[in-house]
């Protein structure tokens, strides 16, 4: 099912309303299979905007972002933003909104059924160097790939993001339109942190010690997450200062670490940290090793109620004493 | 310039023949290949074949020690940053190459830049040229080409079974004076070859951008929309910067405590939000519209102006790294289209 | 030289501070490994002070407070069970050895339980070595 034309739909109505300032969505990219997001301002911008599995990004992310967010947006009595997220994207709203980070009232959601967006590394290794006339329809259990003036059909589970194939709900958590009908979620077991925490403690420690050496510190992986949005972060302030400003793999420890907890129980694994690494680190590792066990340790789940209270604020008498003297 | 042929076979051989000397290469290591020493020859994974691997950490490091200093109850000892070894660089492509040459302006002004400096006099450049590039290439269209010799000692082209090697400078022949045994004369035949490979080459590169008066041209869209709408999915943070050849800011700081420590310089990005950030709290590029409107002129109209250079080698790395697509062509041909209405 | 590690401890004011207090002026014997810092509550600490600590180079890092239920603050001890439970298992996946990091409840009697508590985390952390994450002081590095 195509849901460009029903969502430029939807978003021509949308963006006709006098209280909506803004929507922002996806438009083809520059060039090869890339895929742009938005921010469109009139109802005759609505056939920029495209929906197909290249619509990688999260978008929420601008929701908090200066000069785009809610709180800053203002266009005469229009101070509504419209928002195009899939399921996974719609999670971190249930979050912002539980935490008070954005006001209900000041989003109109357009949810969209998504079947997995694609893996752009895996996409461009195996399709390199497209430049134009491109395109990704996914075809039931298969990817329609439009490369170098050919179709070319791969199976879906050879180009798929990982995160979509543990996905836990194709339906998204909020919205006020929805385009598409959910099919059926593959189910998340944490079968790739069970694995990692299977290794021993030395092995852990080499993984990490070179994973973490390849960091720049670019705060790529913190600019993307919808989650990450304070204003003044702990990670780079200088007074008081946590994390030195050399780059190496202990200020790099400290850095993800920090990060990671403070996303703990708040990270909704959009995997968007993961994606636009420059250095392929495997970011969602340390998150979803903290989201295994914020389930299981304390039956949390974030991004499914959008009421809900955050993990660290709560508490409960009988919480274990796991390794507590 | 001299010309020479190298056998394939003879690569490792002719590496260890350059002599008591630190070897950088690009490595490959945990899925990705970065410019590293290489220790031993033979047992490196050198790769030639990717060219997402910047050198710009070589002359211009992430972290650089300027000087440590220890309090010795009666003020502070210092001790000047590490001096580094003679060094030659293997498998720069010739866009990295031609990147430094865009840099020496930059620091060697009134005060020259002793630390750049130092490594830029004592490093050897020895190229590779393209015969791959990828859809984010546009070199020709700053002047570059895959086969360039632009800012390289040595200049390597894979035309087969063999290098076709250029000797381009002094440094570089003064380099490959131990080489001889596998550097053989070049037939004529060979020589044309490089001139095909870099024709096919060439012929790869679908991505241009027409910067024909554009440090004139850039002054006058200034105040225009164009930059609110270009910047507004700028998530403002620093891959464009870190991985671009030419970009060259810094911050300066100091670590570890009152009783010692270290001077470090290391690199900063226009992109962040608190880059001009005033202690009084006014920010001159408040917004993300105004950064990139000026990462924009200084790589267009404000380097090309003050040194001469344009401060771009169309390497593309910022075009596909950029996590939500700001492409600087797409850029600068929308400044071309704005000033045409 | 045999390897005497560092722990930095972290101990509430109200419990385990007065407890290593106690057990001072009984004359309890316990190693002189442990640095003590002592905070109002263990939900003053902040996660990333461990992680700071073993940058800093200590070997091993406790935090200690009062016994659920026993908190001069009512619950703020509750807080922290959540935050260093997960923290400890985080820290373990990263390779840093679950001994080095642990958390205790001891009240302002139990001198006797400190003693064995430090002991406990200072003959683990004798076994496991000084920590491999601690910054290096190394001012005149050679980086590329």
């Amino acid at each position: 099912m195509d849901a460009t034309k029903p969502l430029r739909n939807i978003a021509r109505e949308i963006l006709s309303r006098d209280d909506v300032a803004c929507l922002i969505g996806y438009e083809k990219g520059s060039y090869g299979f890339r895929v742009a997001p938005c921010v469109l301002k009139d109802p005759d911008q609505a056939d920029r905007l495209v929906f197909s599995p290249l619509c990688v990004h999260n978008l929420t992310n601008y929701l908090t972002l200066e000069n785009i967010g809610p709180l800053a947006q203002k266009d005469g009595d229009a101070d509504k933003i419209a928002i195009v997220v899939k399921a996974c994207d719609s999670r971190a709203l249930a979050v912002l909104m539980a935490e008070k980070g954005i006001d209900r009232e000041k989003v109109v959601v357009i949810g969209v059924c998504s079947s997995g967006v694609v893996d752009l590394k895996k996409l461009e290794k195996r399709f390199p160097n497209a430049v134009e006339n491109t395109e990704v329809v996914r075809r039931n259990g298969a990817f329609s790939v439009m490369y170098q003036g050919e179709t070319v059909e791969v199976p879906a589970e050879e180009l798929l993001s990982a995160k979509c194939m543990r996905c836990k709900n194709r339906l998204p958590v909020v919205y006020d339109e929805l385009v598409g009908e959910p099919d059926e979620a593959p189910g998340d077991e944490f079968a790739d942190v069970r694995e990692s925490e299977a290794r021993s403690v030395e092995e852990k420690f080499e993984k990490w010690h070179s994973e973490l050496e390849k960091c720049i510190r670019c705060y790529a992986c913190r600019n993307i997450c919808p989650l990450c949005y304070c204003s003044d972060c702990a990670l780079d302030r200088l007074n008081p200062q946590l994390i030195r400003r050399s780059v190496n793999y202990q200020e790099n420890l400290l850095f993800h670490m920090t990060r990671a907890f403070h996303l703990a129980g708040r990270c909704i694994d959009c995997g968007e940290c993961e994606r636009v690494c420059p250095q392929d680190i495997p970011l969602m590792e340390l998150n979803r090793k903290l989201a295994k066990d914020v389930k299981e340790l304390y039956d949390y789940e974030p991004g499914v109620d959008p009421e809900a209270k955050a993990l660290f604020a709560t508490f409960r008498p009988e919480d274990p004493d796991e390794g507590i003297m | 310039m001299d010309t020479v042929i190298l056998h394939k076979e003879n690569l490792n051989e002719f590496l260890k023949s350059l002599g008591d000397i630190r070897l950088v290469a690009p490595v490959a290591e945990n899925g990705k290949t970065r410019f590293e020493v290489v220790e031993d020859v033979d047992k490196a994974v050198i790769v030639l074949d990717d060219y997402t691997a910047s050198p710009k950490k070589v002359m211009f490091p992430q972290t650089e020690t300027l000087f440590s200093f220890k309090n010795s109850g009666a003020g502070f000892d210092t001790a000047a940053g590490t001096h580094p070894p003679v060094t030659v660089v293997f498998g720069i492509r010739p866009c990295d190459a031609k990147a430094f040459t865009v840099l020496d302006p930059l620091f060697s002004q009134d005060k020259e830049d002793p630390y750049y400096k130092e490594k830029r006099e004592s490093t050897i450049l020895v190229g590779n040229a393209c015969t791959e590039p990828t859809n984010r290439c546009f070199c020709p269209s700053v002047g570059g080409s895959p086969g360039s010799t632009e800012g390289l000692d040595v200049l390597l082209t894979d035309i087969g079974d063999e290098y076709h090697v250029e000797i381009v400078t002094d440094k570089g022949k003064e380099l490959l004076k131990g080489s001889e045994t596998v550097l053989l004369d070049a037939p004529k035949d060979k020589r044309k070859a490089k001139e095909e490979v870099v024709g096919r080459s060439l012929a790869k590169i679908r991505r241009q951008v027409d910067l024909k008066m554009m440090h004139e041209i850039l002054p006058g869209v200034f105040e225009h929309d164009m930059w609110k709408e270009m910047a507004e999915k700028c998530i403002g943070c620093g891959i464009c910067t870190y991985n671009c050849p030419t970009c060259h800011c810094f911050d300066i700081q100091d670590e570890g405590s009152t009783a010692t420590g270290r001077r470090i310089r290391v690199w900063d990005a226009c992109m962040y939000p608190e880059f001009t950030l005033h202690a009084s709290g006014e920010n001159p590029r408040p917004d993300r519209s105004a950064r990139l409107r000026n990462r924009m002129m200084h790589k267009f109209t404000y380097y090309p102006t003050n040194m001469g250079h344009i401060g771009c080698v169309g390497c593309g790395r910022c075009i596909e790294l950029c996590p939500v697509n700001i492409d600087l062509i797409e850029i600068l041909t929308r400044v071309r289209e704005v000033i045409n209405e | 030289m045999k390897f005497e590690p560092t722990i930095v401890a972290f101990l509430c004011n109200w419990c385990t501070y007065a407890g290593a207090d106690l057990a001072g002026t009984s004359r309890f014997q316990y190693p002189a490994n442990v640095r003590i810092v002592r905070v109002m509550c263990s939900s003053r600490i902040n996660p990333a002070f461990i992680v700071n600590a073993f940058l800093e180079g200590a070997d091993g890092v406790l935090v200690s407070g009062c016994h659920p239920g026993e908190c001069h603050y009512i619950n703020g001890n509750f807080m922290a069970r959540r935050r260093f439970v997960l923290l400890k298992r985080f820290l373990e996946h990263l390779g840093i050895h679950p001994d080095r990091f642990k958390m205790s409840w001891v009240s302002a009697s139990e001198a006797g339980k400190w003693t064995e508590v430090v002991k406990d985390i200072t003959d683990a952390v004798k076994i496991l070595g000084p920590n491999k994450i601690k910054r290096e002081q190394v001012w005149m590095q050679q980086s590329l």
